[in-house]
């Protein structure tokens, strides 16, 4: 209630000296629209699921617009939601040429989940306390999971008519709630069980920015600056999430460190160059910090835990220095060379250079040290795009690109035995890869376009048959490929009320040294557009899209090379909706629409070995419905009255969330504790809203 | 304590800033010397008396009031009126002849020294022939775009991914489609709007950037190995089935590659499988190798 009465309060301070400008004719031109209005809403199900982004309780809603215009004075104000979690404000003027600002305030929610329970208490602190009994479900505790965000800022940028300008902005970004989380109950040996936990958020993001820069008939120039500090009140939370069956010797879950980040960049850009060119340039250094210690993240615990395994007093050193560089230098000059040609060459240099501080507690081929997890990569890459327009409105364009990363780690202490990462050693992949496309344009009544690329990704990673399959993981996104992706789309016109599109894009990566891992994978989306605008006061939108993922997949479950089975998962989505405008008189004017979705999963197997196994057939299936219509009617040429209904109903089903239960295994040592997050995600929701609209 | 009294102190400045400010910002546009509208497109409304009324309520017509009439972006109309075909005069619309690049410059002649625009020559819109009509309703009170609507149009996976279960809020207005790309261009990949995906992901995502001691290589390295920005049909925008997901890179003997067929009941599949235990798969703070917490 609060809000909404903060809410109404700027809304109308807004609005009074807005409405009073409105209402003189001599004054400056202020134009805009306040709206308020009363919503009902019917919920069964998951309400989280359904307001997952959004403030969609019953109670009163509203919104105000506004512009003025005076000479060369400008404002416009928008609020959205007053009073609601997710309510907006913006305000944003100047002056052309002289200067222009910008303020505003934003709300968000983020529902995970409502009505969970956790077999603690204390949530929301830092120290969650177990209840005395927890295989008893009656005694958890229910929270909701949902975590709210605001920001708020401003940006001034002054030209004072003339051509350099520096600009001002400042924000800041706040995250507070409670957002999932899950611990390991029993790490010291035996079985891993978990505990889903409400994590406790509470953080902050400041960030600020300055640029100057000059704007120049041909040339454009700029330096910049951008500092951002995140702080987290809460560096870790704490709980005897191993008492459920042995002594604690690490009970903290630690969480995100604070830190520091600024960018300096520099931004040139020359045209009207010879051969009709334009050259830009640009070149930025940022760095990422931060400090932390033993005691930040365990707290009154760090005596304890590091006297005890894994530590036993071996860690190297109690403080960590986070220090990860980024530079970034590129160079763009586009052409026009010839009267039909256009032309683009680029190169970009990027390094990611991570000098954070090694830390140890055993010996250093083992999983004690983090050396081999601090990635650093260079990444080059160089293209040339072409463009050329042939006789009778075709278009014909082509390229290459050159990409080659190259990974390291800070230091080479590779062994291979034990070793589950794979970093040590400097690796690199390089990326070949060349498109040709053609554009016709030549009957006034269709557009056609197909486009076909390809890519050859060689690499020093591959394992397969190489190396012997100590190495647990296989990077597909980093191993050897070819990809072939072709692009068509056509748009007709046919008549000058009727828009018709058709895309389709179908690629296929082949994994080539794969043979455990992801070896191939292809995708193919085809949607297709309508528009009929079948009367001056009645049209018809409407799509449908469907897309399809297969991915090859071969396992071992020992470190044989041989795959014992193959997986090919299917990912089938489809959708289609359809939305009508009608004015059905001078003053009413009906909108309806109506929208499908439908996903459909699974996942087949193939037995390479003697074990046999069941395919999946639910992974993440839902269909989601949503049905909206709306009747505006104006009562005058000010006011309109707005009635409107939504439908919206999810019903999802998945094999991982079948027969579930808070308590796995009856809980105890060997037993996971859920807190019902995403069991049933499944809503249906009816929401009726009447509006009034007052413009002016 | 910071908590509570922050937002209650911003609100409560920004109300008092409002009624103060507020008034005087509007202030200086109440004082009487508004000049009266010129009678823009006398000499287009006989045939075209829509497009000239929106005109006349345009941003456009209102802020450089008698510099700009419809001859300022559809040329002369001198020949049109004699003999009104799309091709005597500029046209926006289909069929009018002129290619994307001649359409665009008409624009340019007067924003081409917009700071956002120096790297238009740069960007994927004009490359692809998207000319600033495309997006910008000039004859509109506002030439914002409508974002996402008009994104859609042409992006129409990503429409396709928005609305997925799993989204990021933009079809709910809280994320523009803006506030990662840079329409206008840029000399970056997909026109975002940082020097890399990563960096751009952090700007919101900032308990993400670390620097952790300990790292999961490809998430230092590329948010978008594992996550399908703009939505997916999976649970936290990833690209695939968590467990599905995890285990195309692992791949061993230990309990990371648990089967997970439709017999499978363990629990390192079942619900948010492997997120379960290794909660900290972006990086961990904890002095011990862990990405568990």
């Amino acid at each position: 209630m609060k809000k909404k009465i903060y809410s109404a309060v700027i809304v109308l301070s807004l609005a009074v000296p807005a409405l009073a400008a409105a209402t003189d004719e001599n004054k400056a031109e202020v134009n805009g629209t306040v709206e308020l209005g009363v919503r009902g809403v019917g919920t069964n199900g998951d309400k989280a699921r359904f307001q997952e982004f959004r403030d969609a309780r019953e109670g009163f809603i509203g919104g105000m617009q506004v512009d003025a215009l005076k000479g060369a004075y400008h404002l416009e104000l928008d609020a959205l939601n007053p009073g609601a979690d997710d309510q907006s404000f913006q305000l944003k003027g100047g002056e052309y040429g002289n200067f222009k600002y910008k303020f505003n305030y934003n709300e968000m929610t983020h529902n995970y989940g409502f009505d969970a329970i956790t077999p603690y208490t204390g949530i929301g602190t830092q120290t969650l306390v177990r209840v005395a009994t927890p295989t008893d479900t009656s005694t958890w505790t229910k929270f909701d999971y949902a975590v709210d965000h605001k920001s708020y800022g401003g940006e001034l940028e002054l030209s004072l008519h003339s051509p350099f300008y520096v600009t001002f902005g400042a924000e800041k970004r706040e995250q507070t709630g409670l957002r999932p989380y899950s611990a390991l109950t029993y790490r010291n040996g035996g079985t891993r069980n978990y505990v889903e936990l409400p994590e406790p958020i509470s953080n902050s993001t400041d960030n600020l920015n300055m640029k100057a820069g000059y704007l120049g008939e041909s040339i454009t120039a700029s330096v910049s600056g951008t500092l951002s500090s995140f702080k987290n009140d809460n560096k870790y939370f704490q709980g005897n999430f191993e008492t459920f069956t042995n002594t604690a010797s690490d009970n903290n879950v630690v969480l995100a460190p604070d830190n520091d980040y600024y960018r300096i960049a520099g931004d040139l850009s020359w045209r009207d160059l010879p051969l009709g060119s334009t050259l830009a340039t640009g070149l930025s250094h940022a760095n990422l910090n931060n400090s932390f210690s033993a005691t930040d993240v365990y707290g009154a615990n760090t005596a304890t835990i590091l006297a005890a395994t894994p530590f036993s007093g071996a860690l190297n050193r109690t403080t960590f220095d986070g220090d990860i560089d980024y530079t970034n230098a590129s160079i763009v000059l586009s052409s026009h060379p010839l009267d039909k040609l256009d032309t683009k060459i680029y190169y970009n240099y990027l390094e990611r250079n991570n000098k954070s501080s090694f830390i140890s507690y055993g010996a250093a081929s083992a999983l004690t040290n983090n050396a081999k997890e601090l990635l650093s990569y260079e990444k080059n890459t160089a293209g040339i795009d072409l463009g050329y327009r042939l006789p009778n409105k075709n278009k014909l364009e082509a390229g290459y690109e050159y990409l080659k990363i190259d990974r390291s780690t800070a230091l080479p202490a590779y062994t291979a035995a034990g070793n589950f990462y794979r970093y040590a050693n400097p690796e690199s992949t390089t990326d070949d890869s060349v498109y040709v496309g053609l554009k016709n344009s030549a009957l006034d009544w269709l557009t056609a376009k197909i486009r076909y690329k390809r890519l050859e990704r060689n690499s020093d990673l591959n394992i397969d048959g190489v190396v012997a399959p100590t190495i647990y993981t296989t990077r597909f996104d980093a191993t050897d490929k070819t990809m072939d992706e072709w692009k068509l789309s056509f748009d007709f016109y046919p008549v000058d009320s009727l828009d018709l599109g058709v895309n389709y894009t179908y690629a296929h990566n082949d994994y080539d040294w794969n043979n455990s891992s992801r070896n191939d994978d292809k995708r193919q989306n085809v949607y297709f557009d309508a528009t009929w605008r079948a009367a001056k006061a009645f049209s018809l939108n409407g799509f449908v899209g469907f897309e399809k993922t297969d991915i090859d997949v071969n396992h071992r479950t020992t470190l044989a090379l041989t795959p014992d089975r193959a997986e090919k998962t299917h990912d089938d989505f489809w959708t289609y909706g359809l939305a009508a405008n009608l004015e059905a008189t001078d003053k009413l004017t009906l909108n309806l629409s109506w929208q499908y979705e439908k996903s459909d999963g699974a996942v087949d197997f193939t037995q390479l070995a003697a074990t046999t196994y069941t395919n999946v057939t639910e992974s993440d299936d839902y269909t989601k419905k949503r049905l909206e219509a709306k009747a505006i009617y104006a009562i005058d040429p000010k006011l309109k009255m707005t009635l409107g209904y939504l439908y919206e109903k999810l019903d999802y089903s998945d094999q991982g969330y079948l027969n579930y239960t808070n308590l796995v295994a009856g809980g105890g040592p060997n037993g996971d504790y859920l807190s019902g997050l995403y069991a049933n995600p499944n809503y249906e929701a009816n929401i009726g809203y009447v509006m009034v609209a007052y413009g002016f | 304590m910071r908590n509570r009294l922050l937002p209650k102190l911003v609100v409560s400045t920004w109300s008092l800033a409002m009624l103060t400010m507020g008034g005087g910002l509007l202030g200086q546009f109440l004082a009487p010397d508004l000049v009266q509208a010129a009678e823009l497109g006398a000499a287009c409304v006989s045939c075209h008396e829509k497009p000239v009324a929106s005109f006349k309520a345009s941003f456009h017509a209102k802020i450089w009031q008698g510099k700009n009439d419809c001859q300022s972006c559809h040329a002369p109309t001198d020949k049109h009126e004699n003999d009104p075909s799309k091709q005597n005069v500029i046209s926006f619309n289909k069929g009018g002849g002129h290619t994307a690049d001649e359409l665009s410059q008409k624009c340019l002649g007067c924003h081409k020294k917009a700071a956002h625009l120096a790297l238009w020559d740069m960007g994927a819109h004009k490359k692809n022939d998207v000319t600033c009509v495309a997006c910008h309703d000039i004859h509109s009170p506002r030439s914002t775009v409508k974002q996402p609507t008009v994104c859609f149009n042409c992006h129409k996976d990503v429409r396709s991914d928005a609305n997925k279960m799993s989204h990021h809020p933009i079809i709910e207005g809280k994320v523009k489609c803006s506030d990662c790309h840079n329409t206008h261009g840029t000399q970056t990949k997909h026109m975002i709007k940082a020097d890399t995906v990563n960096l751009l992901c952090y700007k919101c995502h900032a308990e993400k950037r670390g620097p952790w001691i300990w790292e999961h290589p490809p998430v230092s390295e590329n948010c978008v190995i594992c996550h399908s920005p703009h939505g997916s049909r999976h649970e936290n925008l990833m690209v695939e089935k968590v467990v599905n997901l995890c285990q195309n890179c692992h791949d061993d003997t230990q309990h990371h590659t648990t089967v997970n067929d439709g017999a499978s009941t363990s629990h390192y599949t079942r619900t948010r499988a492997c997120l379960e235990c290794h909660h900290s798969i972006h990086g961990s703070a904890n002095f011990r190798r862990s990405l568990t917490r």
